[in-house]
């Protein structure tokens, strides 16, 4: 199994080598496109934050009997009687002398009214319901984007492994006829896509790096964007290799 | 002992573009056997071992490869059969970028030998055809005739029990073609079932095996010894 697999890895790296300015060029049409996906992810985690900073910080204002209903909430206010007379005076007309319950400002959370204590739970629902859509749309955007953006790839590297399929026509007549399977003949390609692949995420980052130098950014790309990218490199020329012998 | 190990029943074959290359053709070959297939330019000689190796299918009737038809073999028995076949042709078919050693290992490598099998039986192969020394040389630094050698060790050295030469000595001089012919024999002796397609009436008067000729896609002849004539 040892001796297959360095059979492919070096079948693989002499495909990239007899056809090696083609495919830099490809691995660098890659990278830049990568530099358009890697600028939507940075905006995508950017905005995924933001509205989840905003759904976090949903309140709710709870009627409650005592302090001790308080206890393990963020609370953001506790009302004084007199506030709370004076609110729904302005809102439903005199109440006169009614015992009223303690009014409080709290974070919202999943289960607040089963809390007990909590007589009654009062959000702005529209807030979230809008947050929660936004992210819901701007998350299928996003994936039809990372879609759009695998099927680019997919064809200029199956585009590529297409005419290294042809320039290599000789080797895969003769691994026909000699009684290669047509998985052990795809291998080498596969293993092709995975060198301009990997070549294309070594561009990537050099351009990353030189950007982040010229310009003295500050901010760190996080890990999880930059995997993020390189998996869908990977996966798109994985694919096209498949597809494509 | 001796068994069919090469049988066409009634096979035709005519390609898309129309033309008939092979009509109603039914012959035997037994295992050790030597034989000549010849015949002029078109008629079908080509196509005859294309069917053996199932590059093609018969278009009617069924070829039979050591008693499997070979046109209802899905694609990975196709290439389970086809490393019990070596294949010669006119035109080598070498690697230009790899050396002699390179292009013979190559034919097990694709077939997921382990390296030290590769390394040992591909030195066997080339010590057969005689070009051990000039294992780390590029095809194009061989004559015609080594260069046909180290085809022969690359058909051979997966040890095939079947051995398809297409017009092997066609770009040989008579010296190199007669060095070849033996060489082929030494294979046919050890037990290889040799079928050589040729145009060389030279090779082909020169010894008593079986003829077959074919004409326009017709068996012609099928006699059990010699002479180059087509009817």
């Amino acid at each position: 199994m040892f001796d297959v697999i360095v059979f492919f890895l070096k079948e693989g790296f002499l495909i990239f080598r007899k056809n090696w300015k083609q495919s830099f060029a490809v691995a660098f049409v890659i990278a830049l496109i990568a530099q358009i996906l890697l600028g939507f992810e940075l905006s995508v985690e950017e905005l995924k934050r933001k509205l989840d900073i905003a759904l976090s910080e949903d309140e709710a204002v709870i009627w409650f009997e005592d302090e001790s209903a308080l206890k393990g909430l963020d609370v953001r206010k506790v009302f004084a009687p007199d506030e709370v007379r004076k609110m729904l005076g302005d809102l439903i007309g005199d109440i006169g002398d009614v015992a009223l319950p303690r009014v409080a400002l709290v974070k919202w959370r999943e289960g607040l009214d089963r809390v007990e204590g909590i007589r009654a739970v009062y959000r702005d629902t529209a807030k979230r319901v809008f947050f929660s859509k936004l992210r819901q749309l701007f998350l299928k955007y996003a994936l039809v984007f990372r879609i759009l953006f695998i099927a680019v790839v997919m064809i200029i590297a199956f585009i590529q492994i297409r005419i290294s399929v042809f320039a290599h026509a000789t080797e895969i007549e003769i691994m026909r006829l000699v009684g290669a399977t047509e998985w052990f003949i795809k291998w080498p390609f596969v293993f092709y896509a995975f060198f301009v692949a990997v070549t294309s995420i070594l561009i990537s980052v050099l351009m990353w790096m030189g950007v982040a130098t010229a310009f003295d950014f500050s901010f760190v790309i996080p890990v999880k964007v930059l995997a993020r990218v390189c998996v869908v490199i990977l996966f798109s020329t994985f694919v096209s290799a498949l597809l494509s012998v | 002992m001796s068994f069919p190990i090469i049988q066409f029943y009634n096979v035709s074959k005519v390609y898309t573009n129309g033309i008939v290359a092979l009509s109603n053709i039914s012959l035997s070959i037994l295992s050790g056997e030597f034989v000549f297939v010849i015949g002029p330019a078109g008629a079908g000689k080509t196509t005859l071992v294309k069917l053996i190796y199932a590059e093609e299918k018969p278009t009617s009737g069924e070829v039979l490869v050591d008693g499997r038809d070979v046109s209802k073999l899905k694609k990975w028995e196709i290439a389970f059969l086809r490393r019990n076949i070596g294949v010669v042709f006119q035109d080598f078919k070498l690697i230009r970028d790899r050396t002699v050693f390179e292009n013979v290992a190559f034919a097990l490598r694709v077939c997921g030998f382990s390296e030290n099998f590769v390394k040992k039986a591909t030195e066997d192969a080339l010590g057969r055809v005689d070009l051990l020394h000039k294992r780390g040389m590029y095809p194009d630094q061989l004559s015609g005739g080594e260069q046909q050698r180290v085809a022969i060790a690359r058909a051979i050295v997966n040890k095939p029990s079947i051995l398809l030469t297409d017009e092997p000595t066609g770009n040989l001089d008579p010296y190199v073609s007669e060095e070849i012919l033996q060489l082929f024999e030494d294979l046919n002796k050890e037990g290889t079932t040799v079928v050589m397609v040729t145009h060389n009436a030279g090779i082909v008067n020169s010894r008593d095996y079986r003829v077959i000729a074919l004409q326009d896609g017709i068996k012609t002849r099928d006699d059990g010894k010699g002479g180059y004539r087509y009817v």
